[in-house]
């Protein structure tokens, strides 16, 4: 497909309209403390069934994009990280909010979201049809394999190696249940109807992230208003002051790109590792927590670049690179498209579309960030009370709309409040959904290894290790592996010294 | 059921034997407990699947056993450590706050969802959903303070429920013409 098509497609006014509004719901939800991306993405589902696949799909990506930044709004203005990930971002912008510049803390919060969240887009317009290119060469024991890494990383990155094993495992059992698809014989199905079709993903995510979240918001009081002296400060300042430290936005960019592209992995890794080393380089005079703006630089660039970089392995590999990626994946279903390496040949129209139209979500956060910041302070004095039954409804809702059956909805909310309680007794639930995504891959790629090395009279692990491309990708795991765990033993020590901060 | 008795016979012990268990403790040790027995169950209905069916599931329902067993010998021997006196009463505090949350967070609306449910596929998509705002609203605001259940706030419940509603029909039913669940009423 030549660029000049892309841009045909996306130069009009109604993909404009959908990442704007995309990106200022996702900013909305962002800076919500309790909201996230994920919820705003599940929350408009059902809008996108009426649309063009790859205008659905920029919708949706808008909302990943802006629900990133979103969440150092309140961050920055209250103290309160909308997500763990912006806790970083609280720990520098807050002092600066309490000295009388909450502007430029968020003139530096949105200008390092736009560099990162470039350098993201970048990459996943760079190297997602490549990658697509090489799947399309990758048999049963390959992407076995890759789908195989993605529940080992994700695993290996949730909190106690134990209950992110169980989350896993859950996820997978949940995605074995139904109608086997090789031998047609039902799985746990108990003769009820509905089971045999099996357990989408979409009710799990709306069950375990909207549900189980909004039942731990009942009860929580309204934040704290927030009344800042404005200093007056240019846009171009911090802009200016920005690219003088562009040593500091590629490497923390790059950070987020790497850690994004691992299958699983999450933005909170990326985020707390680019701050720990802008900690340990930055060359002013302030110190951190008080005001650094390079804390702010090096959490934003990095956290805006996971959006592009996560969505590399869904369009490519068909592998969804965070819970987001998976509803993301999961409302592509409705339109009748299969994502991974067949995308970029049967429907070369979407997959570029999105790709280049991603760049345009980056532009409508920085336009919305840097001209909507006086209205920022209004997203918080909207109350839980009116968020909590609204989000229920309209998840409801989607869980419903996505195959008209009544069925999903009693999943959704029997995970829901499975959810509230596997999150107070820390168990993971991002792993969960990695499970349901990748279950009936890895088994049926399983299978079709096991009847090729049948009939070839191999053991199945000898046909498992028989391509140079199927050793490479295990040597590949590994190595991901150790430099997650490593990662992981680093981000816990970032963590420690924001935690006694 | 092989495994039942051993594993809950010190289950039981543990749980009697000390009241300075800490939440995090005991509920891993329940959620041991559940996994197993849960997989346990699950293993036996994949005897009659054809061998291939039952493969993949059988992997996972072992992975889950085994993770059910090491949860409960985790929690075990966290129970035999002795602690101060003051861990002991923060930890009685921590279960009082863990069991509100059991009740309160997950409990109730957990309940108010089934209920909406109900009404979903009895009366249809917008009564349900006019129930479960009304009350989740009123809700929120009584565990915010129960002094706020006042008629003023019935009010605002109603109106918010009612504005909700009607939106969603707006949009969904009317504008983009996304059929919502049915029932007697809608």
């Amino acid at each position: 497909m030549d660029i000049v098509s892309i841009l045909l497609n996306l130069l009009t006014p109604s993909v404009f309209l959908v990442v704007f509004a995309g990106v200022l719901v996702g900013i909305v939800v962002g800076a919500i403390p309790g909201l996230n991306g994920a919820i705003g993405i599940s929350l408009l589902l059902p809008l996108t069934f009426t649309m063009e696949p790859q205008i659905g799909l920029l919708l949706l990506g808008g909302i990943y994009m802006g629900g990133m930044y979103g969440g150092s709004i309140t961050a920055i203005l209250i103290n309160v990280p909308g997500d763990v990930v912006a806790a970083p971002v609280a720990m520098e912008g807050y002092p600066l909010t309490k000295q009388g510049r909450a502007k430029e803390a968020l003139y530096y919060s949105i200008f390092s979201s736009m560099f990162g969240g470039f350098i993201g887009v970048l990459i996943l317009i760079l190297f997602t049809p490549p990658l697509a290119r090489l799947a399309l060469q990758f048999g049963p024991a390959e992407m076995f394999f890759v789908s195989l890494s993605g529940l080992i990383i994700v695993g290996a990155l949730s909190g106690s190696i134990l209950k992110a094993a169980l989350a896993v495992l859950l996820g997978l059992f949940i995605s074995t249940v139904g109608v086997d698809m090789i031998t047609g014989s039902e799985r746990f199905t108990f003769d009820s109807i509905d089971l045999r079709s099996g357990i989408s993903v979409v009710p799990v995510v709306l069950g375990l992230f909207c549900f189980a979240e909004m039942f731990l918001n009942i009860g929580k009081k309204p934040s704290e208003q927030v009344q800042y002296r404005d200093q007056k400060i240019l846009r171009m300042t911090v802009v200016k002051d920005i690219l003088s430290q562009r040593f500091l936005v590629w490497k923390s960019g790059l950070i987020g790109t790497l850690v994004g592209l691992l299958p699983g992995v999450g933005t909170t890794l990326a985020v707390f590792m680019s701050y720990g080393d802008a900690k340990r380089t930055s060359s002013r005079d302030v110190p951190f927590e008080q005001g650094n703006p390079d804390g702010i630089i090096a959490a934003e660039s990095a956290n805006n670049a996971t959006v592009g970089s996560s969505m590399v392995p869904l369009l490519a590999l068909g592998v969804p690179g965070s819970p987001t990626s998976a509803i993301i994946a999961g409302a592509l279903v409705i339109h009748g498209i299969v994502l991974g390496p067949s995308l970029f040949v049967n429907r070369p129209d979407v997959a570029f579309t999105f790709l280049y139209g991603m760049l345009l979500t980056v532009v409508a956060m920085t336009i919305i960030g840097a001209v909507g910041i006086k209205y920022f302070s209004y997203i918080l004095k909207i109350k839980m009370e009116y968020i909590v039954p609204t989000v229920l409804v309209f998840a409801l809702f989607g869980a419903y709309s996505l195959r008209n059956s009544l069925f999903d909805v009693f999943i959704a909310i029997v995970l829901g409040i499975a959810g509230a309680i596997f999150k107070k007794i820390h168990v993971p639930l991002a792993p969960i959904i990695i499970g349901v995504v990748l279950g009936p891959l890895i088994e049926t790629n399983l299978a079709r290894a096991m009847r090729i090395a049948g009939a070839r009279n191999m053991p199945l692990w000898e046909y498992l290790l028989a391509t140079p491309l199927s050793k490479g990708l295990v040597v590949l795991v590994v190595i991901m592996l150790l430099v997650v765990i490593r990662m992981r033993h680093k981000e816990k020590v970032a963590a420690k010294e924001v935690n006694n901060a | 059921m092989l495994l039942k008795l051993p594993v809950t016979l010190p289950v039981i012990k543990v749980i009697h034997r000390s009241t300075n268990v800490c939440a995090q403790m005991l509920s891993n040790l329940i959620l041991g407990v559940v996994v197993l027995l849960s997989s346990i169950f699950f293993y036996l209905q994949t005897t009659d699947l054809p061998e291939r069916s039952a493969l993949f599931p059988q992997f996972i329902l072992w992975g889950l056993v085994i993770v059910g067993i090491l949860l409960i010998f985790q929690a075990l021997l966290e129970g035999r450590k002795k602690v101060s006196q003051e861990v002991s009463e923060a930890r009685r505090e921590e279960r009082g706050q863990f069991n509100d949350i059991l009740i309160f967070q997950v409990a109730v609306p957990g309940g108010l969802l089934l209920v909406a449910y109900g009404l979903l596929v009895s009366v249809g998509f917008y009564p349900a959903s006019t129930f479960l705002v009304f009350t989740i609203y009123s809700y929120h605001a009584y565990r915010i303070d129960a002094a706020n259940l006042k008629s003023a706030l019935w009010m605002r419940a109603i109106f918010f429920a009612l504005v909700i509603t009607l939106f969603m029909y707006l949009i969904f039913t009317l504008l983009l013409g996304l059929p919502a669940p049915s029932g007697a009423l809608f």
